[in-house]
């Protein structure tokens, strides 16, 4: 029996249980690249110590979390793929074949593994008759800025904001994507503070299915007075189906 | 509570080797069973939902890219997550969080509290407690205070109403003795 850790033991040791004040914290952190007697130790104090997080109480995490997770593996398999940068003609950012590209890559492992998610979540309530529609808008990468759910057989689309903010004299306006050449359509404008619901017209309705897209723009309060995006597009998203 | 609380390691296992091998369902079936552990533990360190979700996201991203650095030797599949977890939620850390109201110290002070918790992801608890318990009070209190809230030496000795070097070797013969014991 020792009276006491010899030194390297015991920057292990507090590294791993925490007590390090930042500045040392960050220096064992950084030697730890270079020092694998320090590693070492610090992986056997990792599972000495670890079991000790059975006394810490679970707590579920926000749903938001996933999605998040979910949005940054999805831009990892897209920036995995060659996405070349064409703009065709002076239409603004719906018409560029990049964005295309973006709503496609990806999108089917978004499906499959938000679908699993569901799937372990939401869905152990009674499922709904119809299909569903979900689609994540996302402004770049990790954080998913809005998602859009599509109720078809009543006609519905909900809106939840979860990171999206427009200044007080701006209005945030959904549109409906159907694929290139097509003009999108309007389906309301949304709030950045709370849930939107908004009635769908038949036409529109119809028209949510996955081979389509939505995308939020910034527009002049009351919405775009051209009936066509008119602001820059902040989010962007490929309609997902939830089946069954 | 997910069915692969129940699973143990051997189910967490697998799931972080189909992640290692980009299996996208086995990777959400990993978070479905550790994430509300993960969370509980980033969220009690950090004390700030929002901070601990941005820190949750980023663990599980790094649990993606290096599922295939895991190895049993490493220790059980959750302790492997705890310790990226931990270490991601103790980096972020900012100084001077409230002040903990003294039940939870109790409650942290009884690992037995929550039995089924426990199991949770097969955490080899036995044997630690059992050499907690060899500790003497202001040890196991500090030891404790320090893993789960994430206390500082400095904010240990305030906590504690010692000087900061107490704290330190308060700390340091602690986990000596937590060693030995745990080598018997």
């Amino acid at each position: 029996m020792t009276d006491e850790l010899d030194e390297t033991e015991a920057l292990a040791a507090e590294c791993v249980l925490g007590t390090l004040e930042p500045t040392a914290r960050a220096a064992v952190r950084q030697r730890l690249r270079t020092d694998p007697e320090l590693a070492r130790l610090v992986e056997l104090w990792e599972q000495r110590l670890g079991p000790l997080a059975a006394i810490v109480p679970p707590v579920e995490p926000p749903p938001a979390a996933w999605l998040g997770i979910v949005q940054a593996l999805a831009a990892e398999t897209r920036s995995a793929a060659p996405v070349r940068r064409v703009r065709v003609r002076h239409h603004g950012p719906l018409y560029s074949v990049t964005f295309w590209r973006r709503c496609t890559f990806g999108a089917g492992a978004l499906a499959a593994i938000l679908a699993l998610y569901l799937a372990g979540t939401e869905l152990r309530r009674p499922p709904p008759a119809t299909a569903r529609y979900v689609a994540v808008l996302d402004r770049s990468a990790a954080t998913p800025a809005l998602i859009v759910t599509v109720d078809p057989a009543a006609g519905r689309a909900t809106i939840r904001p979860l990171a999206v903010k427009a200044a007080p004299d701006r209005a945030l306006e959904l549109w409906l994507i159907e694929g290139q050449g097509r003009q999108p359509r309007s389906l309301g404008l949304l709030d950045a503070e709370k849930e939107t619901t908004l009635e769908l017209p038949a036409s529109i309705n119809e028209a949510v299915r996955p081979s389509a897209a939505f995308a939020v723009s910034l527009e002049p309060r009351g919405g775009s007075p051209t009936g066509q995006p008119s602001g820059p597009v902040i989010c962007q998203g490929p309609v997902l189906a939830l089946g069954k | 509570m997910s069915d692969y609380d129940e699973a143990g390691p051997a189910a967490l296992g697998d799931l972080l080797g189909g992640t290692a091998a980009r299996e996208q369902g086995a990777f959400a079936k990993l978070y479905e069973a550790s994430s509300a552990k993960l969370f509980g533990v980033i969220l009690r360190i950090l004390r700030d939902r929002e901070l601990a979700t941005e820190v949750l996201q980023e663990v599980y991203l790094r649990i993606w890219q290096h599922a295939g650095d895991y190895r049993p030797d490493l220790g059980a599949p959750m302790t492997w997550m705890i310790a990226i977890a931990r270490n991601r939620a103790l980096d972020r850390r900012r100084h001077r969080r409230p002040e903990l109201p003294l039940d939870l110290l109790e409650e942290l002070e009884d690992p037995g509290a929550n039995p089924a918790d426990s199991v949770g992801g097969g955490l080899p608890l036995r044997a630690l407690r059992r050499c907690l318990d060899e500790l003497d009070e202001r040890q196991r209190q500090s030891v404790l205070m320090a893993f789960a809230e994430g206390y500082t030496h400095a904010e240990l000795a305030d906590r504690l109403g010692c000087p900061l070097g107490t704290a330190k070797s308060l700390i340091r013969r602690g986990l000596l003795r937590l060693k030995e014991c745990l080598e018997r």
